[in-house]
C-alpha cells in the first residue's frame, strides 16, 4: 500500500511524470505535450502483485517502461530496494538489470527468431558475465523445467512453438537471472483462455516458490482481480483509484472505477443489470483540459471537476481515490 | 430457418499437407435471433463464416463438403454474379479491425452510400439521406457532419460503429460479426455490445456473432455453438450453455475462467494445446486433452448426443455418465 511503510516494498515510485513532446512543421516546433505519465505513485511488496489496469492510451506500459529506465522519467523518484535508481548512471544500472525483468505482450514478437530457446535464454546471462558456457546450458535446462517446457527444446527455434509456450520461454529467459521484480505487460492478453489460465497458474507457482514480485499491467480487469494483491486504476496519465484489489473490486468509489468494472462483460447470462453504458470515448492525452481528466465521460461532473486539480485523497480503508465528490471533500 | 449449414467441410492445402479447418460442422440461425460460434483461435470459426459469403480462396482453400442452405436455396451451387446479390445485401459481415476494412482515402459517407447504390437503385440524395439516418441509428453524433470525415478522423468505436451502419445500410436479413469488439477497450466494447442489443430489438435481424469471450458470449446470446479444432463440439441455449454444460471442452473453457476462480486457489487449465488442424488426433480431436478420455475416444469419432431439450454434446462417455446416474 502506498501509505505503510517501506520496510517491505520493493519497488517505490513517487511522482513519476513523463511528457512526449508533440512537434510539427518544418523547424519541428514543439506545439503541444503528451502528458503519457502525470505523476504516478506506486509501491509494490516483497512477494506481493500490483495490477495495473487501465484502457488503451493511459499510459500503463509507459510507466513499466520508466521504472525500467528503458526511457527517462521527466520528474519523479523510483526506488528499488531502498536505492534511488531514478538517475543511475548506465554502469550502475547494469547490476540492477539482474533485478528487474519484463514479459512482454506478444510472444511472436518478443523472442528473436534466428536465435535457439537456449541462446535466447542464454542472452542475459551471458551479457551479465554469468558463470562458465557448461553452467550456464544447465542452468537453461533447469529454467525450462522450471517453466514447465521439456528441457531438450534449447536448441529449437521460436516458430516451432505455439503462442503459450512462447510466453513459457519469455518467462524463462526474464527468471535466468534471478530477478526480484517483474514486470508483467499484458503477458496473456494474446493468450487463448485455455492457455491463459495456464500461464497464469505458472506466474502465480513461480512467484510463491521464488518469492516475485510483479507488476502486472494489464487490460483485463477479471484476471487482474485474480492475479493481484493490490489495483492502480489508471486514465489519461494518472491513478484515479489505488488499494488492496478487494476493495477496488468489491466496493469500487472512484466513477471511473465503477464504470470500468460495470462494463466487463460477465461470464453469467441473464444477470440482471441496468445497462447504461460510459458514453464517449477515450479522449487523447494530447494537451488534456484542466481539472479532472475523468470529467468529459463522468455522470457525476460538477463545475469544480472542471476548475480545479483534483487531489489523489486517502481514504480511511487505506486506499487512495480521486474524486472529491463520492467522497465528501 | 433463415441460414442452415450441414455438414460443411473447409480444407487448404499447403505443402501436401491438408488442414481441416472445418471438419463437418452443421449450425442454424432462425429470422431474429443472436448465434454464438465460440472457440480458441484456429477452431475454425471464422473459416465457416467466409464459406458463407463465399469468401474462401479457391486454391489453396476447398470446400469438401456440405451445403450452406439460406433462405432455402443452397449458396454453394450460386455463381459469382448470384452471389453479389446476396453478399452486402441479404447477408453482411462486421469485420473485427475496424481501421483496415475502411477504406482510408474515401470518406465514410462516400463508403456507406457505396454500399447502398451497390444494391439499389436510388438517387444520390436519398442515398445521402439514408447514410445521415444509418450514422444516427449506430449512435453517431452530429451524423450529417461525421459523412465528411475520413476513417483516420474517427476514434475506434466510431470506426466500429461506421462498420455496422455499412453492414446494416441494405437491411440485410442476416449480418455475421467476427469478433466486432476485440480491439477495443471495455468501455468502448460494452458501447457496441449495448448497440447490438438495441439494433436487433428494432430491427429483428438475426446475428451470427462470433468470438472467443464468454463474457461477451453471455450478454448478447440466445444461443451457443462451442467450436474446437474444426467441428461443433456442443450445442445449447445460453443458459444450458453456462448452468449445465456437458462437453469435457466446455466445461475446461469455463473452469478457467479467471471471474469464476476463487482467489489464492490455482485456475483450472486444460493441458496441452489446441492441435495442428494439419495433423488432427484420431478420435476425438480433444482427447490428448480431456480428462475423462476412455480408450474408445481415441479410436472412433464421437456422435453428436442429444442430451435435453435442443442441447446437445458430442461426448459419449459424458452422455453415458448422465443417462446411467
Amino acid at each position: 500500500m502506498a501509505d505503510q511503510g517501506t520496510d517491505h516494498s520493493v519497488l517505490l515510485v513517487k511522482g513519476l511524470k513523463k511528457y512526449f513532446p508533440v512537434r510539427r512543421g518544418f523547424l519541428q516546433k514543439v506545439i503541444g505535450w503528451i502528458k503519457a505519465v502525470d505523476g504516478v505513485d506506486l509501491e509494490i511488496g516483497q512477494g506481493k502483485t500490483l495490477g495495473l489496469v487501465g484502457e488503451s492510451g493511459c499510459g500503463k506500459t509507459t510507466v513499466g517502461q520508466l521504472i525500467l529506465r528503458l526511457i527517462e522519467a521527466d520528474a519523479g523518484q523510483i526506488v528499488f530496494r531502498d536505492q534511488d535508481i531514478t538517475a543511475f548512471p548506465p554502469e550502475e544500472m547494469k547490476p540492477l538489470r539482474k533485478e528487474m525483468q519484463i514479459i512482454f505482450q506478444d510472444p511472436f514478437g518478443s523472442l528473436n527468431p534466428r536465435m535457439t530457446v537456449g541462446q535466447s535464454i542464454e542472452e542475459g546471462l551471458r551479457t551479465l558475465d554469468e558463470g562458465g558456457r557448461p553452467w550456464r546450458r544447465k542452468r537453461i535446462r533447469e529454467l525450462l523445467e522450471m517453466v514447465g517446457m521439456p528441457p531438450n527444446v534449447d536448441d529449437r527455434y521460436p516458430h516451432e512453438f505455439s503462442g503459450g509456450q512462447r510466453q513459457r520461454i519469455g518467462i524463462a529467459r526474464a527468471l535466468s537471472v534471478e530477478p526480484s521484480l517483474i514486470i508483467c505487460d499484458e503477458p496473456v492478453s494474446a493468450l487463448d483462455v485455455s492457455i491463459q489460465a495456464q500461464i497464469i497458474n505458472l506466474l502465480e507457482d513461480l512467484q510463491a516458490k521464488l518469492g516475485l514480485s510483479y507488476l502486472f499491467i494489464a487490460h483485463d480487469l477479471n484476471v487482474v482481480e485474480y492475479i493481484s494483491d493490490a489495483v492502480a486504476v489508471m486514465y489519461l496519465g494518472q491513478l484515479m483509484a489505488y488499494g488492496p484489489a478487494e476493495l477496488i473490486y468489491d466496493q469500487p468509489l472512484h466513477p471511473y472505477t465503477r464504470a470500468l468494472l460495470s462494463a466487463v462483460p460477465v461470464p453469467e447470462p441473464g444477470r440482471s443489470r441496468e445497462w447504461e453504458p460510459l458514453g464517449g470515448d477515450v479522449p487523447s492525452p494530447f494537451n488534456p483540459p484542466p481539472g479532472c481528466k475523468f470529467q468529459g465521460r463522468c455522470p457525476l461532473v460538477e463545475d469544480r471537476c472542471r476548475r480545479e486539480e483534483i487531489q489523489f485523497y486517502p481514504v480511511e480503508d487505506g486506499r487512495r481515490v480521486r474524486c472529491w465528490k463520492v467522497l465528501g471533500k | 430457418m433463415l441460414l442452415s449449414v450441414e455438414n460443411l467441410k473447409v480444407f487448404f492445402h499447403s505443402d501436401g499437407a491438408v488442414s481441416r479447418a472445418v471438419d463437418g460442422v452443421s449450425y442454424e440461425i432462425r429470422k431474429g435471433e443472436t448465434v454464438c460460434l465460440v472457440g480458441e483461435s484456429g477452431c475454425g470459426k471464422t473459416v465457416s463464416v467466409l464459406a458463407i459469403l463465399g469468401l474462401i480462396p479457391q486454391p489453396p482453400g476447398e470446400i469438401s463438403g456440405g451445403k450452406i442452405f439460406f433462405k432455402g436455396k443452397n449458396l454453394l451451387d450460386l455463381d459469382e454474379e448470384e452471389f453479389q446479390k446476396i453478399r452486402g445485401k441479404e447477408i453482411s459481415m462486421i469485420f473485427q479491425e475496424p481501421m483496415t476494412s475502411l477504406n482510408p482515402v474515401f470518406t465514410i459517407g462516400d463508403q456507406i452510400e457505396e454500399a447502398i447504390t451497390t444494391h439499389d437503385t436510388v438517387e444520390g440524395a436519398e442515398a445521402h439521406r439514408r447514410t445521415i439516418e444509418l450514422l444516427a441509428d449506430v449512435g453517431i453524433a452530429s451524423p450529417e457532419e461525421r459523412t465528411k470525415d475520413y476513417p483516420h478522423n474517427l476514434s475506434g468505436g466510431q470506426r466500429q460503429r461506421v462498420m455496422i451502419a455499412m453492414a446494416l445500410a441494405c437491411k440485410p436479413d442476416l449480418v455475421i460479426a467476427d469478433e466486432p469488439t476485440t480491439a477495443l477497450d471495455v468501455t468502448i466494447q460494452d458501447q457496441i455490445l449495448h448497440l447490438f442489443r438495441e439494433l436487433k430489438e428494432k430491427r429483428h435481424m438475426a446475428l451470427l456473432y462470433i468470438t472467443h469471450n464468454l463474457g461477451v458470449v453471455a450478454e448478447i446470446a440466445d444461443r451457443i455453438y462451442v467450436m474446437y479444432a474444426g467441428i461443433i463440439a456442443e450445442v445449447g441455449s445460453v443458459e444450458q450453455i453456462f448452468r449445465n454444460p456437458h462437453h469435457p471442452y466446455t466445461m475446461g473453457l469455463l473452469a478457467s475462467l479467471p471471474s469464476r476462480a476463487k482467489k489464492g486457489q490455482s485456475l483450472y487449465s486444460i493441458p496441452g494445446a489446441v492441435p495442428d488442424p494439419a495433423y488432427k488426433p484420431q478420435g476425438c480431436p480433444f482427447n490428448p486433452r480431456c480428462p475423462h478420455v476412455q480408450e474408445s475416444c481415441r479410436r472412433t469419432f464421437p456422435e453428436m448426443c442429444d442430451f435435453e431439450d435442443h442441447h446437445f454434446a458430442r461426448c459419449p462417455i459424458i452422455f453415458q455418465q448422465r443417462k446411467g446416474s
